[in-house]
C-alpha cells in the first residue's frame, strides 16, 4: 500500500516538466514560510468607507459625520483660531473610540494624525473635543469621544461643496525595537479611505 | 551496509526536516519580546500602608472617582475640567529613599493601562521628589466609566517607578481593587504639598 503510493508519487514527479517543478518548489516555500508568520499580502486597492459607517484601523473605531469649512474657528465667544486672507480651516468631525489596550495618539507634533489628509497644502492644528472645546492629544483605552479634527489649508484650494480625501493608516500593535515598550505602529502600505464632501458652517 | 544505511538515511531525511521545520516554527512564534525579558521587577503592596522598593517609598491614602474635578490652581482660583471618562484620582505620598528621583506612574484596570491624563491642568507631584522631602500629591487617570462599575472584576492597580521606563528596574504595584472608592459628582483636588506627613 505504501510502496504502492511512492511509486505513484514518483511516477507523477518524474512525468512533470521544469516549470512545474519550480510550482512545487514555489509552494514549499509558501508553505514554510506560513509557519513562520507568512508572507505579507499585497492589497492594491485600499479599502473605501462611507461617511456615518464606522471603521476600524485596529487602534481606533472611527466614525464621521461630516467635513466642514471654516473662516475663524470659536470656541462659545473666544476665538481660537483668526480668519486670515489666504487661508480657512478644515474641520473634520467625527467619533473616535480606542479599542486598544493602551493610550492611542490622535495626532500631535511628532506622530501623524489619525486622519492623513490628501491635501498637497495643510497644517494639522490637532483634535478638539466637541464638547468643551478643549484639544484631546490621546484618547484612553476604551474611551470614545466626538472631536474635530482641525487643519488650516489654503483658501482656494478647499471650497465648500467640494470633496476631500482621508486616509486612515491601519494599525498593529508591537514591540518596539529601538527604544522599549509597546506601541501602535502605523502601516506604510494598507490604508482605508474616505471621501467626504465639504459643507460650509 | 552502506545502502542500508543510505536507504534508512534517505527514508528519514524528509520526516525529520519536516519536524525540525516546524519545531523551529513553533520556537520563533514563542520567543520571548523585549518586555518580557526587559520586564520591571513587580513589589506589591496595598493602599494605606507604605510601599517600598528600591528607591521610593509610597503610600496611596485615597482612591477618588467623579466625573468632574475641581482642580486647584492657586489661592484663590481653580479650573473645573470633565473628563473624557470619569476621573479617578489617587491621592499617595511619594518619599525618595536615596537621591532624586523622576517618578512615573500608570494605572492597569482590566486588561487595559492607563496614562496619567495629559488635560489635568495642573501637576500631581513635583518634577522631581527629593530625599527627605516626602510629596503628597495625586495622579489623575481618565478612565472608561464602564470599567469602573461597583463590580470590578480584573485587577486595578497603581504602577510606580522612579526613571523612564522602567527596564530591569524595580516598580510599585499597589493593588486598589478591594478598596472602597470616594465616589461622588465632582472631586476637589488640592495643589501638591512637599513636606512631612500632614
Amino acid at each position: 500500500m505504501l510502496s504502492g503510493l511512492k511509486r505513484f508519487i514518483r511516477g507523477e514527479l518524474a512525468q512533470l516538466k521544469l516549470p512545474q517543478m519550480w510550482h512545487l518548489v514555489a509552494g514549499a516555500v509558501v508553505a514554510v514560510a506560513a509557519l513562520f508568520g507568512g508572507l505579507d499580502s499585497v492589497d492594491a486597492k485600499p479599502k473605501v468607507f462611507n461617511v456615518g459607517q464606522p471603521y476600524s484601523d485596529g487602534e481606533f473605531t472611527v466614525n464621521v459625520t461630516k467635513a466642514i469649512v471654516l473662516d475663524d474657528v470659536r470656541a462659545g465667544k473666544r476665538v481660537m483660531m483668526p480668519t486670515t486672507p489666504d487661508h480657512v480651516y478644515l474641520g473634520l468631525v467625527s467619533s473616535v473610540r480606542n479599542d486598544g489596550p493602551i493610550q492611542g495618539s490622535l495626532g500631535g507634533v511628532i506622530d501623524g494624525a489619525e486622519f492623513d489628509l490628501q491635501q498637497a497644502h495643510k497644517e494639522f492644528l490637532g483634535a478638539f473635543r466637541i464638547a468643551d472645546s478643549s484639544m484631546v492629544v490621546a484618547l484612553g483605552p476604551k474611551l470614545s469621544e466626538k472631536v474635530v479634527f482641525l487643519w488650516k489649508v489654503p483658501r482656494s484650494e478647499v471650497v465648500a461643496g467640494s470633496k476631500v480625501t482621508l486616509r486612515v493608516w491601519q494599525k498593529q500593535l508591537r514591540e518596539l525595537v529601538v527604544t522599549y515598550g509597546k506601541d501602535w505602529l502605523a502601516s506604510e502600505t494598507v490604508y482605508a479611505q474616505i471621501v467626504v464632501p465639504v459643507v460650509k458652517l | 551496509m552502506t545502502d542500508v544505511r543510505a536507504g534508512i538515511a534517505r527514508r528519514v531525511a524528509l520526516p525529520l526536516t519536516a519536524v525540525l521545520i516546524t519545531a523551529a516554527a513553533l520556537l520563533w512564534h514563542r520567543l520571548p519580546v523585549p518586555t518580557q525579558i526587559y520586564a520591571p521587577f513587580d513589589e506589591h503592596g496595598s493602599p494605606g500602608s507604605a510601599v517600598r522598593g528600591r528607591a521610593l517609598d509610597v503610600a496611596v491614602t485615597k482612591v477618588r472617582v467623579a466625573p468632574k474635578a475641581k482642580f486647584a490652581l492657586g489661592q484663590y482660583s481653580s479650573s473645573t475640567v470633565s473628563a473624557i471618562g470619569t476621573w479617578l484620582i489617587v491621592d499617595a505620598t511619594v518619599s525618595a529613599l536615596t537621591s532624586s528621583e523622576f517618578v512615573s506612574a500608570d494605572l492597569v484596570l482590566d486588561g487595559n493601562t492607563y496614562q496619567q491624563a495629559l488635560r489635568a491642568p495642573t501637576r500631581g507631584f513635583g518634577v522631581r521628589v527629593d530625599p527627605g522631602l516626602p510629596q503628597h500629591g495625586y495622579w489623575v487617570f481618565d478612565v472608561a466609566p464602564e470599567l469602573m462599575q461597583p463590580a470590578i472584576t480584573g485587577p486595578l492597580q497603581v504602577r510606580v517607578w522612579a526613571d523612564s521606563d522602567g527596564r530591569l528596574n524595580d516598580r510599585l504595584v499597589i493593588d486598589l481593587a478591594n478598596r472602597p472608592q470616594d465616589r461622588s459628582d465632582i472631586i476637589a483636588v488640592k495643589p501638591f504639598e512637599i513636606g512631612p506627613a500632614t
